[in-house]
């Protein structure tokens, strides 16, 4: 058995849902084998105070249970699941489930703290106004984390559980002259919030950003601060080398070999650095860094096990899906740029015109055709080699082969969730990370 | 192919309204949290998808059931908490009663559609007891779909063509001290295609209460429509056509920009802008007679053509996206009125947007291309000159004719 700790469920329950899915895993199916079961307890804990002054507190629990049984084409799953509803599920029944609820056993208690959270949230607002310094304020921050335990069993897989958690934070101010900033963390298991850290960084920006001017469209050369960018690699390599577009032929940068960058350009994607990073896959499968791009080749695909199998080659414990009612999919998962040597003063110098980018709040890409765009919230113009005004935010449209055969300048200070985000893929959201050190590439076009 | 079973062993399991179920639910909540006033919210919803993927020879199937219960409890002066878990049981009770007296109170009674209805413990009944859809009807539709898309694409085989259709049932209970007791069950369709590279603005979905509103034609029609719109450099201002999906997508911005929560009525607003939310539209996969939070609902106007007369807000406009969710404002199906003009000739017509909202009140329109047109949401909603043409329904939640705009 592959286990993570289960701290998250109790003794008796784990014991008792071991049992069971061995068991159903072990049915002797006809005509083909079972192939999984995923069983899964969530916990999910959001706290909000709008910009508009509203509050919401919102906790919930989710589980459920899901298999291919029988018949490797059909998957069925169930809510609220109980240990023997295992072989059934596997035998593809759909269970009632109106009134199930008296017989099962009680689950374990609620786990996240909600007032925790919630004082967090206010001190960071409280702080926040502080730092402003009187005058009027618009403050909103948002808390979000969750906890989740899985279990995977089937044919070939021995039984596996991971524990994954996850947690939060963004401030956001707005000042009366239209000063603007956004501060995220994700904090790491038992890292506490610096509120004072992350406030003197918001109203310091909101300050510089009072003068605020809109971007000059045409193409451009963009520098990305340390942490933005990864968000660039996540939309134009990451996701153009999910097995399941390569497979499909929506990828420009299919296939592994092609050239698609200068030789220092290296990304990778590594679930355990994520900051809600993952041992196993959904699917049992141990999570794997994978090289997506070496030395400017591609070099690998992210898989789960369906893809791996059609391709003849090993997963790499990249099959997510967002909860039991969902079909996993290959999914990135922390993806990140390989820090160069420069410093990041090096990468601007000799640019006599561009922009720096520093915050990308959403962004999607089409990775059949190459062209990706992305709602830069933050950023300067660079004039001369420096960071000078900032600007309104705006939209780049970035092409994928163009842009990384022009990432011709990387720095050495690799940062992580700069730009904290989930990845919605296929109607399916997943806590996602980036990484990226300060780099700049020469062609990104600022739109209209 | 491996083994294929006898179609649909669950006809035990399709959820039925139970009403007593919730209520005896309400006896025990009251029982154990006795210091607050307690609302239950219980949904149970069952769904089949059958998907066609490029690598699969055969269909793919996914189906079960999801069943949860919300609790919130609200204190004397109307602050309330929330907790949420999944199952419908004791058990389950008991844990979201347990997550929602470990929060901190948010909101009153001031805020109006966050509080929940009255009455006087008989239930309001809201019911649509349609047959649960086939799976052989779902499947010969997806394929009827996709093949019209290959054809739309002008091409000879599927390749990246992929797609899914799922059905499926959902009951909803609310019961609340004060005597509220609603009860709604619906029957809910939803299909979406994708033809990956030829479609740079990503998948088209469509979404009824019954397949028989799901027009393969008009969702072909889409596709086709889009390979003939206006490309890059075509359309850069001024007037233009929006149709089917780019004419919805600009719906469901500008209602949000222009009539959502705490949006102040008077704004004026172009003669093609006469737009009602109408939560009793009888194809819907939103709404009903009562909202989730036990309010009588109705059909609202928000614009009359000459001015913005009406805003998401108030009661009757409260609406849970799931069992996870706390009630909140939002549309449910939005419709524009008219359509009997004729279009102009001679003017670009964009079948595929998509709105960039770089700041409240600055937006960029993404249309097929890729164009980038920036506007005022103030302002274009100024501009929407005029509708004509069939009414369709080809986003969820929104349904337009095409509407002329002069961007």
């Amino acid at each position: 058995m592959k286990r993570s700790e289960l701290a998250f469920g109790g003794a008796d329950r784990n014991r008792a849902w071991r049992e069971a899915l061995e068991s159903a895993a072990g049915l002797p199916a006809a005509p083909g084998p079972v192939r999984a079961l995923f069983q899964e307890e969530r916990e999910d804990l959001r706290v909000v105070a709008g910009l508009d002054g509203v509050f919401d507190v919102v906790h919930t629990r989710l589980a459920g249970l899901s298999a291919v049984g029988t018949d490797p084409s059909r998957e069925s799953f169930v809510s609220d699941p109980v240990p023997d509803d295992a072989a059934a599920v596997v035998l593809g029944l759909q269970l009632p489930q109106r009134g199930r609820g008296e017989a099962r056993e009680p689950g374990p208690a609620p786990a996240l703290d909600p007032s925790g959270a919630r004082e967090a949230v206010e001190v960071l607002l409280a702080q926040a106004r502080r730092a402003w310094g009187g005058g009027p304020l618009r403050a909103g921050a948002r808390w979000v984390s969750f906890l989740q335990s899985v279990r995977v069993v089937g044919a070939g897989i021995p039984l596996c559980e991971d524990e994954r958690r996850g947690a939060r934070i963004r401030l956001e101010i707005r000042g009366p002259m239209g000063q603007s900033a956004v501060v995220e963390k994700a904090l790491r298991p038992g890292e506490a919030v610096d509120a004072e850290r992350m406030c003197s960084a918001a109203v310091g920006r909101a300050r510089e950003r009072e003068g605020a001017v809109r971007a000059s469209p045409g193409e451009v050369v963009a520098v990305f601060a340390s942490g933005a960018g990864g968000v660039l690699l996540h939309e134009l390599i990451g996701h153009a080398l999910e097995a399941d577009t390569v497979e499909s032929g929506e990828s420009l940068l299919a296939p592994a070999g092609r050239r698609v960058g200068p030789p220092g350009l290296t990304v990778l994607d590594d679930p355990a650095l994520g900051r809600a990073p993952w041992r196993w896959d959904d699917e049992g499968v141990e999570a794997r860094r994978v090289c997506l791009v070496e030395e400017g080749r591609v070099a690998g695909l992210v898989h789960d096990r369906g893809t791996a199998g059609r391709a003849g080659v090993e997963p790499n414990g990249h099959g997510r899906r967002s909860s039991f009612q969902q079909r996993v999919r290959p999914r990135i998962g922390c993806t990140f740029l390989a820090p160069g040597r420069l410093d990041p003063a090096e990468v601007l110098e000799g640019l006599s015109r561009g922009i720096h980018v520093r915050r990308i709040e959403t962004a999607s890409v089409d990775t059949g055709r190459g062209l990706a765009t992305f709602r830069v919230t933050d950023g300067d113009s660079i004039v001369n080699g420096r960071v000078e005004t900032p600007l309104l935010p705006f939209l780049i449209e970035v092409p994928t082969l163009a842009a990384l055969s022009m990432l011709d300048r990387v720095a050495a200070d690799l940062a992580f969730d700069t730009c904290v985000g989930s990845c919605l893929r296929d109607g399916q959201p997943l806590a996602t990370s980036v990484g990226a050190p300060t780099f700049r590439t020469g062609l990104v076009r600022v739109v209209p | 192919m491996g083994h294929v079973q006898a179609p649909r062993e669950d006809r035990g399991v399709i959820p039925q309204p139970e009403p007593e179920r919730t209520a005896s639910l309400l006896s025990l909540a009251e029982q154990v949290a006795p210091e607050a006033r307690i609302e239950l919210y219980h949904r149970w919803t069952t769904r089949t998808r059958i998907a066609r993927e490029a690598w699969s020879a055969g269909p793919l199937r996914f189906a079960g059931c999801e069943e949860g219960i919300a609790v919130r409890l609200a204190d004397p002066v109307g602050r309330w908490t929330f907790g949420a878990s999944s199952g419908a049981g004791a058990p389950s009770l008991l844990w979201a009663i347990e997550a929602a007296r470990s929060s901190e109170p948010v909101g009153g009674e001031e805020e109006g559609p966050r509080a929940w209805g009255a009455g006087d413990g008989s239930f309001q009944l809201d019911l649509d007891e349609g047959p649960l859809l086939e799976e052989a009807a779902m499947e010969e539709w997806l394929d009827l779909a996709l093949d019209a898309l290959v054809r739309a694409r002008g091409g000879v085989e599927r390749g990246p063509v992929s797609g899914w259709i799922e059905a499926g049932r959902t009951v909803e209970v609310l019961v609340g001290q004060g005597g509220i007791a609603t009860m709604r069950s619906r029957n809910r369709v939803w299909a979406m295609g994708s033809a990956g590279r030829e479609r740079p603005l990503g998948a088209l979905a469509v979404a009824a209460r019954r397949i028989s509103s799901l027009s393969v034609d008009a969702w072909a029609e889409q596709w086709t429509a889009s390979t003939a719109s206006a490309g890059r450099g075509e359309w850069t201002r001024g007037p233009v056509v929006l149709e089917g999906r780019a004419a919805g997508e600009l719906v469901r911005h500008l209602a949000a920009a222009v009539h959502g929560r705490g949006a102040a009525p008077g704004a004026p607003v172009g003669s093609g802008w006469r737009v009602v939310d109408d939560p009793l539209d009888p194809d819907g996969v939103s709404g009903g007679r009562f909202d989730d939070a036990g309010f009588p609902a109705g059909r609202r106007a928000l614009s009359d053509g000459h001015r913005a007369v009406g805003a998401l807000e108030g009661r009757g406009h409260s609406w849970r996206p799931s069992f996870r969710d706390p009630p909140e404002a939002l549309f449910t199906t939005l419709l524009v009125l008219g359509g009997s003009e004729e279009a102009p000739p001679r003017t670009p017509r964009v079948h595929d947007l998509r709105i960039h909202r770089l700041a409240s009140d600055r937006w960029v329109a993404e249309a097929p291309g890729p164009t980038y047109v920036e506007a005022r949401p103030l302002d274009l909603v100024q501009r929407c000159v005029s509708s004509f043409g069939p009414v369709r329904r080809v986003l969820p939640g929104v349904v337009s004719p095409a509407l002329l705009v002069d961007w």
